[in-house]
């Protein structure tokens, strides 16, 4: 009789021990390890109280905050991997439902979105090129939160030599003053790389369902085609085309991804054919010139062309796109001897984010970059122009690694080369293009890089003021998998 | 709130349960009590609150009515005055849409939607006054006096949101006079526990394991992957149901409640009749004593009386034609079994009649799923090879395969095995010296490993439906 007790003691010891554990350490404001904010506790109010979303809130607030999170969710992981069988070849499906969090964190921001409620500030609240200061002054509001003071012009001006605007804050380089700085206010701290969410497949309860293969120490997104969002987006590339007006050159360069190289039929069967449904855009022009990235991709299949723990290509992927694009344009490709090369190794990139496969955290990836020849300055632009480095190494010690190339998304950089051939392209790319854009700086005079989802001005005015001749859509082909990112250009055309 | 998260597990009920316990006085633990049961009602439903509180005003000033006037008119007019206002609440918070969507269809008129959000457990609460306000009629209980302890009958968060549902003479004599006891609070923690195991850990799991396969394109989904969506779906509804009721009737023994079992493993049955004697107990003892019998049970009208409890079981659990065509599936299969099948079932092997219910059941339980009649149907085209992406596609096998383990804990769990297994070990090792010490050594040791897995599973997860606030 005696020794039950022990469970009653043990029972209560285990709620009130770690109850009270919790109510008493302190908040976090960002999850490293789930790369997104977490909750803090909500402000009351009374419309927020009898709606019911106060408690919710603090629900949130209180998984969000849970003790030893990092380490609850790596367990319920693991144990999770322990539900099948292992299989043969150790295939498995992970299967991203209304229950990934992609959306709500802003994978994906809604179409329509205004700009103003675009997350500027959180990009980097780790790293400081986005938050300007004199690294004398750390006591100095940065740039970005002083948006309320006035609308400042976004469009860069075309004849702004190399030193910034004096009346902007100059930027700084990435790290550099890294020890020294202080956090000026808690910014509401970083969301993630809005990533393409995965593919999706809409069903009639309106819920997206992504599914990743995992095969091979490899994850690969499935692709669902729909023919309607195909023609959806052809349609806004030929109405982009067409309002850009005659002297204007559209490309469109739709990148398939891993899954549709996969070398096992079985496993290829699982998603929709990406040539089929390219080939379906493609034909859909009028006007817009396609670019053949897939069968220059397809030659090399064989070769580390995408990364097995990230949903995107690898630098070498690019380059083979890049080949496929000099050719659409008619001019001379770069061999890719040309190029320094850099490592970074351990990249274990979105893939394993969505998935937590342990497969996939204990075989991660190479990034090799190629280090531009061509004299160039990069500047993203926020509120005012922030100086970067189109191959930034700062990341590479980072998390999300694969921001090394242009230094991640960004609403709009503009990279100036020293090549005075007059030539202006602008991009507008998902993150895919970030590892191409490097590759076009020996051919560019400038290079507009325009991510549709970040970006609020009028695109239109952008391709005007600064007398660019060509435009290229530069993304992976799961963009024609729904409507959201037609839906954004179509934005940028509206703004 | 739902059991099943952190900030009840970590805040709410420790709180509760230590308050309780620093109290002596029964008074002053039920004002703990129905504190708690408020605030954890509010939780979900600040607004509805209100609505909670006015329906058990009402009965409680009907059963003071009726015990007053007892054997005259004024008792009946009071238990009938009672009913239609019960069931008028109810029917106007959750079936008012239902109703003007069909009176729309079938005259064409325009009726709006109310728009309002079910208020949560409307249907548990409102079945446990109405039963109450019965109970007094029939004399078979006392009406209480004390609001206070009509409120605690009412509110007790143990059972307002998803049951079981707790007749009030079941627990009268506890709502007067209870005592904690060391056996009781060491069986509700066990019991507790293991709901909460059965709702995360296996309910869940389930959960997000089913939902492409029900919620995919249905010409996607071949034979094997319609069979495996619909077994799964029918996994997470017992473990997820029965888990609630576990860790109720758990959470009632901590403190000196005994609330009756609500399940005892339906998908073992034979026959649908042991099944629905053995899913959801309460629910069909309620409409046993209050409808079926009063119509005349099986002695005036009996077909007639089955269909309608069938029919108001079905549209119990929602709103919604599909509820009803769940309902009285049921009920047409049971005449079936009352009637042509009852010689046949007696005769035929054990394992063919096994095969015969969960057959059955989860064919019901697409009309459960499914509020769109079509789909449902489409559905069950697939599970019987109409319109099926083949026997069974790469993608089913691969998660039959990969969710192979589960499946087969999911199956164990579902059947009588590990209590027997439990009552073996106990025989076994009848003669040890120190069986008792060992066996409370592992007990708590389990008990805290499962709190631990559960915490991780729900701190792992944004997914966490609880199902039952459709009811």
């Amino acid at each position: 009789m005696k020794s039950k007790y022990i469970n009653i003691i043990l029972f209560f010891a285990c709620l009130i021990g770690i109850g009270l554990v919790n109510i008493f350490i302190g908040d976090k404001l960002v999850s490293e390890y789930e790369n997104r904010t977490l909750e803090q506790f909500p402000g009351f109010s009374a419309q927020a109280l009898f709606s019911g979303e106060y408690f919710r809130k603090v629900d949130l607030y209180f998984s969000d905050q849970f003790l030893f999170r990092d380490s609850f969710v790596q367990i319920s992981s693991a144990v999770k991997e322990l539900k099948g069988f292992p299989g043969s070849d150790g295939a498995t499906i992970i299967v991203q439902g209304e229950f990934n969090d992609a959306e709500e964190h802003g994978f994906m921001p809604e179409p329509g979105e205004p700009f103003e409620e675009m997350p500027v500030e959180p990009y980097d609240r780790n790293e400081d090129e986005i938050t300007p200061e004199p690294s004398g002054d750390p006591g100095l509001t940065p740039a970005p939160e002083t948006r309320d003071s006035g609308e400042t012009e976004i469009t860069p001006v075309p004849s702004a030599g190399p030193e910034p605007d004096p009346g902007q804050e100059p930027g700084t380089e990435p790290g550099a003053d890294s020890t020294e700085k202080t956090e000026p206010t808690p910014a509401p701290a970083e969301k993630p790389d809005p990533t393409p969410a995965p593919a999706s497949e809409k069903n009639d309860n309106g819920k997206r369902i992504g599914k990743i293969l995992i095969w091979n120490n490899s994850a690969m997104q499935l692709f669902k085609a729909y023919t309607d969002a195909e023609v959806y987006y052809a349609d806004t590339l030929n109405k982009f085309r067409e309002k850009a007006g005659e002297q204007v050159k559209v490309y469109s360069l739709l990148a398939p991804t891993s899954i549709e190289f996969v070398d096992n039929e079985k496993y290829r069967s699982l998603s929709d054919s990406q040539k089929e449904a390219i080939t379906r855009v493609n034909e859909r022009f009028d006007g817009v010139i396609p670019v053949d990235a897939y069968s220059r991709l397809e030659e090399h299949k064989d070769e580390y062309i995408y990364f097995r723990t990230d949903h995107h290509w690898t630098a070498l992927g690019a380059y083979y796109a890049y080949t496929a694009f000099a050719d659409a344009c008619g001019f001379e490709a770069v061999p890719l001897d040309r190029y320094e090369t850099e490592t970074i190794e351990d990249y274990v990139g979105s893939m394993y984010d969505m998935t937590s496969s342990s497969v996939l955290k204990k075989n991660p990836d190479t990034i090799t970059v190629y280090k531009p020849f061509v004299k160039n300055e990069y500047n993203v632009w926020y509120e005012g122009p922030v100086k970067l480095k189109v191959i930034d190494m700062y990341h590479a010690t980072q998390k999300n690694k694969y921001r090394v190339f242009i230094s991640g998304d960004r609403p709009l950089g503009v990279i100036k080369t020293e090549i005075q051939n007059g030539k202006k392209i602008l991009v507008i790319k998902d993150s895919y293009g970030n590892a191409m854009v490097p590759f076009l700086l020996p051919h560019y005079e400038e290079i507009y890089v325009v991510d549709p989802r970040q970006y609020g001005k009028n695109i239109f005015k952008l391709i005007e003021d600064n007398g660019i001749q060509e435009v290229l859509f530069l993304n992976y082909a799961l963009i024609v998998g729904d409507k959201n990112f037609a839906n954004l250009i179509i934005k940028v055309m509206e703004q | 709130m739902v059991f099943s998260s952190l900030i009840f597990l970590y805040v709410f009920l420790p709180l509760n349960l230590v308050l309780y316990f620093l109290c002596r006085n029964l008074n002053y633990r039920n004002i703990i009590l129905v504190f708690f049961s408020l605030a954890f009602y509010a939780w979900g439903e600040p607004v509805w609150i209100t609505l909670l509180i006015f329906s058990a005003a009402i009965d409680y000033v009907h059963g003071l009515i009726i015990e007053k006037n007892r054997g005259t008119w004024k008792a009946k007019a009071a238990l009938i005055s009672s009913l239609v206002l019960n069931l008028s609440l109810l029917g106007f918070f959750k079936y008012s849409d239902f109703l003007t969507q069909n009176v729309n269809i079938l005259f064409g008129t325009n009726i709006p939607p109310s728009n309002f959000n079910l208020p949560i457990g409307i249907s548990f609460y409102t079945f446990q006054t109405i039963s109450y306000v019965i109970d007094v009629y029939r004399n078979e209980t006392r009406a209480q006096t004390s609001f206070l302890k009509f409120m605690l009958f009412v509110s007790l968060f143990h059972q307002l949101v998803a049951g079981p549902i707790v007749r009030y003479s079941d627990i009268a004599r506890e709502i007067e006079d209870r005592t904690v006891t060391v056996s009781g609070m060491y069986s509700g923690i066990n019991r507790f526990v293991a709901g909460l195991g059965k709702k995360v850990l296996l309910a869940n799991t389930a959960g997000e394991i089913a939902e492409p396969l029900l919620n995919g394109e249905l010409g996607q989904l071949s034979v094997v992957g319609a069979w495996l969506g619909i077994i799964l779906y029918a996994f997470q509804i017992y473990f997820d149901f029965s888990g609630y009721s576990d860790m109720a009737i758990g959470m009632g023994k901590m403190i000196g409640f005994h609330y009756k079992e609500n399940f005892n493993y339906p998908y073992v049955s034979k026959t649908v009749t042991e099944f629905w004697r053995r899913w959801h107990i309460s629910l069909g003892t309620f409409f046993r004593d209050y409808v079926y019998i009063p119509l005349g049970g099986n002695r005036r009208h009996h077909i007639r009386n089955l269909v309608i409890v069938w029919f108001l079981t079905g549209l119990w659990h929602g709103a919604s034609w599909n509820f009803v065509i769940w309902g009285l599936f049921y009920g047409f299969i049971i005449i079936l079994e009352k009637t042509l099948l009852s010689k046949v079932l007696k005769k035929i092997p054990a394992f063919v009649s096994h095969i015969y219910l969960l057959l059955i059941v989860n064919v019901a339980w697409v009309f459960f799923y499914f509020t769109d009649i079509n789909k449902a149907i489409g559905y069950i085209g697939v599970m019987f090879g109409m319109g099926a992406n083949g026997f069974c596609s790469v993608q089913d096998s691969m998660t039959l395969l990969n969710n192979g383990v589960f499946l087969i804990i999911a199956a164990i769990g579902c059947t009588p095995v590990i209590p027997a297994l439990n009552n073996l070990l106990r025989t076994k090792t009848d003669n040890w010296k120190h069986r008792e010490l060992v066996l409370d050594i592992c007990r708590p040791a389990i008990n805290v490993v499962l709190i631990l897995l559960c915490t991780a599973f729900l701190v792992g997860r944004t997914y966490n439906p609880f199902l039952y606030f459709r009811f």
